[in-house]
């Protein structure tokens, strides 16, 4: 081995960062897009819900709006970012960069655990600010809440368990994508 | 020489589809070695099974030693692969590309970065080192593609059809640097329907149709035995009443030749080099009193010998 599993691992995370930043542009489009989405549902939460409360019989539904429009924000956005991670993987196929890597003596899971740490990090960075914003904005409290009988806070939800779904399903739709792509392939053989 | 690459009785299939079969070839340590056949004969699995990216159905692969099957983590150590499409990152520079790469190699950073710049000035890129690959055309990627490969500082370097699509001035820089990596020691491995690689790069060539190897031997061998040497064919007044031995023994003096028939006025002479030799064969055949009317050169062709083996054109 070149260099050790560890390094090769982050080289390629290094490798996906400076991408991004070379497509920065196209970054900041989907930041502003996502933006404008937690806008609408500030917009939404701290005007039109009092509004809303006015004709509506008050109900426990109503004043959790803007919470549900950043759930609604976070889960767009992590399936965006799955999706750009599918494509990462098959564009790699695509270019023939992965199977240079491969000649290059290094495993395809040092490759594969590069790219999805780096989405990991991405989805991270995403997720910590979309919390920030709804404590910040809505006083949603980081408490804790039930899942499948486990005692799961709202920080743990937010920083592992979205980026890891997130990763995860990176990898089954690349799986998809690959699927098909080889069966298109056979088809036009 | 010691076989740095050795195949035994590989075989490749896709289902039905069978892909190589049954082949078995050495080549040797600095050796450079050309496939030469038609698109889909299986060179490019061939070369994917060399480089340890696919899995033989049967046989076994040793590279320096290592068995693919056994050993691959060890024999890729000695590889690096050139595929047919340029396989860099688009949005990233000459310099980028090289860096990203290089730092999988096990050499320090700063031998590197050495080759790095040398392979950017061999293959006549440092102008364009700092443009994206997006913006630079197919013929500079290619370029950059084999540059890439030398990071590693590898000792056999996979080539699969590295001049197809190019034009003339890419093709030269191309094999121009592979010549030079072959007189430093390299082994060259490459796959290619262009008889021009095999002639200007490869001393030794295997001939691929339809997954099997119909010749593998020294180019020069190849042509010979199969009657495509470069031959001069001259036309002279009066050739026709001087006897044949005579001819051939004032030329087997004076120049390497393999053979000389004369068929009425016209005498052809089948020789290893027609240029070099061409002045010295008219000054002696001028001495001899033969004055001659015509010349018609014409060398070996790799072509030729792929359409006497397998009956079918190198190129559709």
């Amino acid at each position: 081995m070149g260099k050790n599993i560890l390094t090769s691992w982050l080289v390629v995370t290094g490798k996906d960062f400076k991408i991004l930043y070379k497509n920065r542009y196209l970054f900041l489009i989907y930041l502003a897009v996502v933006l404008s989405i937690i806008l609408l549902a500030l917009f939404i939460g701290l005007y039109l819900a009092p509004v809303m409360l006015s004709f509506f019989p008050p109900n426990e539904y109503l004043p959790a709006l803007p919470n549900f429009m950043v759930y609604f924000v976070i889960f767009t956005s992590t399936l965006y970012l799955m999706s750009m991670g599918a494509a990462s993987f098959t564009k790699e196929r695509e270019l023939g960069t992965s199977d240079r890597i491969k000649t290059m003596n290094i495993l395809p899971s040092t490759m594969i655990f590069g790219k999805m740490f780096f989405y990991y990090l991405v989805a991270l960075i995403q997720a910590i600010i979309f919390n920030g914003i709804s404590i910040f904005f809505f006083y949603e409290v980081n408490g804790m809440q039930i899942w499948m009988n486990w005692n799961v806070s709202n920080f743990f939800e937010y920083v592992f368990l979205w980026p890891l779904v997130m990763v995860c399903g990176a990898g089954v739709l690349f799986a998809l994508v690959t699927q098909i792509g080889r069966t298109t392939r056979k088809a036009v053989a | 020489m010691e076989a740095i690459i050795k195949v035994k009785n590989l075989k490749k299939s896709f289902k039905d589809n069978v892909i190589l079969e049954n082949l078995n070839f050495e080549i040797s340590d600095g050796e450079s070695f050309g496939f030469l056949g038609p698109a889909g004969c299986g060179k490019t699995t061939l070369l994917n099974i060399l480089s340890g990216l696919i899995k033989p159905s049967s046989g076994e692969v040793w590279i320096n030693g290592y068995s693919m099957n056994t050993n691959a983590s060890k024999a890729r150590r000695f590889i690096s692969s050139v595929p047919q499409t340029s396989a860099l990152y688009s949005d990233f520079n000459a310099h980028d590309n090289l860096r990203f790469f290089g730092s999988f190699s096990p050499l320090p950073a700063k031998k590197v970065k050495e080759i790095s710049l040398e392979a950017l000035d061999l293959y006549e890129l440092t102008h364009e080192a700092h443009v994206p690959i997006k913006e630079l055309p197919y013929s500079y990627t290619k370029r950059l593609s084999i540059a890439v490969a030398m990071v590693t500082d590898p000792r056999i370097i996979l080539l699969d059809s590295p001049t197809e699509g190019l034009d003339d001035r890419s093709s030269r820089v191309i094999t121009d640097g592979l010549n030079l990596l072959s007189n430093r020691g390299k082994t060259i491995v490459l796959t290619t329907s262009y008889t021009r690689e095999i002639n200007t790069v490869c001393r030794k060539l295997g001939i691929m149709n339809n997954g099997t190897l119909l010749a593998l031997d020294y180019l020069e061998n190849i042509l010979s035995c199969f009657g495509e040497q470069n031959q001069i064919e001259l036309e002279a007044e009066g050739l026709e009443n001087i006897p044949i031995d005579i001819i051939k023994k004032q030329l087997f003096c004076s120049v390497p030749i393999e053979s000389i028939d004369k068929f009425g006025s016209t005498l052809l002479i089948k020789l290893e080099s027609t240029t070099e030799v061409l002045s010295i064969i008219l000054e002696a055949l001028g001495d001899s009193g033969i004055p001659v009317k015509n010349i018609r050169l014409s060398e070996g062709s790799l072509e030729n010998v792929f359409y006497k083996l397998s009956g079918r054109e190198l190129r559709d």
